[in-house]
């Protein structure tokens, strides 16, 4: 589904990507993990057309993806993006709608805010509030489900546990999972190395913008070397 | 006499707000001070001029061509000057400059093609007035207003309730985010500067018929200006409450104190607003511009 390879990015001077290659499969829930500033967002950033790779090609269902962000919402993939990134002066609704932006379907798009409220009570009860209000945990549902608006093939987050109460991570991640039970193929970051093991089926790990390992999270999970050197214990 | 002046203020106050309301939808999505803007409504007051005379169209039809030329225009200046600067990640200072030389540029422009006499309209709008208990009210006055209050309508309908103004709202809060989410940045920045033109070409007609059409009008912007920044930068509702605060503070200030103080007013308004309130009289906190 998602092919990446030999990828290569910079900002100015700083390499922050060196050449990698991976891919998520249909109805994948795959996982890249690595410290900070690995190039985790710049990968993410790449995807999405937010920042334009030096090197490398990037393709969705057979197709290279355009690298215009709102045309690569159009194709299937939707980012949630580090830090939740509400917009602060929309309702949690108007956020919503505007996840579903790229969509004409009104029907579907009805049906959808109404999977999301299901999915997330919270938001459902706090349809006309101002976005920038919601507590962390809120605004991170929201992203979450303004994500699912654009009804995508695949989803990447970006660090979606961060400062967070381990209460709600579970949470998030439990949804995730249904998420993609439901068909949605997921390509998560995080920091929060167990979790993330323990939900992907896959992982990447990535240092200083070169993927140093890859395998089954059952595997990686008991690679007691691999979790020491690169993730820290 | 004091109601007399009210009146007198909000007709010019109304065109304040008419392009303050452009002025401000510009500076929310791109957080510049658009220069130019002022001299989109000139061009626009040209267009009508040039159609009239020279065209020998009805007038109708001229104000027609002003508004959607000077719309054109507008989202021509982005497409020409702002857009590479946009896009190279360069200081906001930046593009205020480039939007100082656009102005510039447009004034020299009418200067060379048509000349920097002042012109008029001729008589193409009654000069009748209508007296209302004791005020009277000119057809052209009564006409902005009503005009204006339409469009402004309008456009508070467009910004708050259609899909499109979701956009723009979206794309002023965080255009990166927008984007992400799946808006068309260039294209809603696009659409921005058309639909601000066409708000500056109807004021540049208004404020022709009312005084005169010459190659520096546009300054009036720097009015517009100030009513944004009493208003609250970035918020359309506020440039409108600034517009018409400055319109009736000034006709107050020419009736009953002296016309030549009636810009000293209202710089100490805008010194009094940095002051006491910075955000401005509807602004809200600076992280959301929206
Ligand atoms: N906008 C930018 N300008 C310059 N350098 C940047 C920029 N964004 C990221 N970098 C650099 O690129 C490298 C990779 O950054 P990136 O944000 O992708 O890391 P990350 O793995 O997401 O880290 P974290 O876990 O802290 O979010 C870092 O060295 C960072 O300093
Ligand atoms: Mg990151």
């Amino acid at each position: 589904m998602l092919r990446v390879e030999n990828l290569h990015a910079s900002y100015g001077g700083i390499k922050a990507l060196r050449g990698i290659s991976l891919e998520v499969g249909d109805h994948e829930f795959v996982a890249v993990l690595g410290p900070n500033g690995a190039g985790k967002s710049t990968l993410l950033k790449c995807i999405s057309g937010l920042h334009h790779p030096s090197d490398g090609t990037i393709s969705f269902d057979g197709n290279r993806l355009s690298g215009v962000p709102h045309k690569v919402v159009e194709s299937g993939i939707a980012l949630v993006p580090e830090g939740r990134q509400i917009l602060p002066g929309l309702t949690v609704l108007e956020n919503l709608r505007v996840g579903a932006f790229t969509r004409k379907d009104r029907l579907g798009v009805k049906q959808d805010l109404n999977m999301v409220f299901e999915l997330f009570p919270i938001l459902g009860q706090r349809q006309t509030q101002l976005g920038g209000l919601l507590s962390g945990g809120e605004q991170q549902m929201l992203a979450v489900a303004r994500g699912l608006m654009s009804r995508p093939k695949l989803m990447l987050l970006d660090e979606p546990s961060l400062g967070l109460a381990p209460i709600i991570v579970n949470q998030v991640f439990d949804i995730l999972q249904k998420i993609n039970h439901s068909g949605t193929a997921i390509l998560i970051v995080e920091q929060n190395v167990y979790k993330a093991l323990s939900m992907a089926e896959r992982a990447y790990i990535l240092s200083t913008g070169t993927i140093e390992k890859s395998g089954a999270c059952s595997d990686l999970r008991h690679d007691d070397q691999l979790v020491h050197a690169y993730l820290g214990k | 006499m004091f109601l007399q002046q009210v009146v007198n203020g909000l007709s010019v106050g109304s065109v304040y707000a008419l392009i303050a309301s452009g002025y401000s939808l510009i500076y929310s999505l791109l957080g510049f001070s658009n220069w130019a803007h002022g001299d989109i409504a000139m061009v626009g007051a040209y267009i009508a001029l040039i159609a009239q005379t020279s065209g020998h169209v009805p007038f109708w039809l001229a104000v027609v061509l002003a508004i959607a030329g000077a719309g054109c225009v507008s989202m021509l200046s982005d497409m020409v000057a702002y857009r590479r600067i946009r896009n190279n990640h360069s200081p906001k200072m930046f593009l205020m400059i480039a939007a100082m030389g656009l102005s510039i540029t447009l004034q020299n422009l009418i200067m060379v093609t048509v000349g920097p006499r002042f012109r008029t309209y001729g008589d193409v709008i009654p000069v009748r007035s209508i007296r209302l208990g004791g005020i009277s009210l000119g057809v052209l006055d009564l006409l902005t207003m009503g005009i204006i209050v339409v469009a402004l309508v309008a456009l508070g309908l467009l910004i708050g309730r259609t899909k499109f103004g979701l956009g723009v709202r979206a794309a002023s809060s965080n255009m990166v985010t927008a984007s992400v989410l799946g808006v068309d940045v260039n294209l809603y920045i696009r659409l921005v500067f058309l639909l601000a033109g066409v708000f500056a070409g109807m004021a540049g007609v208004l404020l022709g018929l009312k005084y005169n059409i010459y190659p520096t009008m546009g300054s009036i912007a720097l009015k517009a200006f100030i009513a944004c920044v009493v208003g609250g930068l970035g918020s359309v509702p506020g440039a409108i409450l600034g517009g018409v605060t400055i319109g009736v503070m000034e006709a107050l200030v020419g009736g009953f104190i002296s016309s030549g103080l009636r810009d000293a007013f209202t710089f100490a308004l805008l010194i009094a607003i940095l002051l006491v309130r910075p955000s401005g009289l509807l602004g809200k906190n600076i992280v959301d511009k929206a």
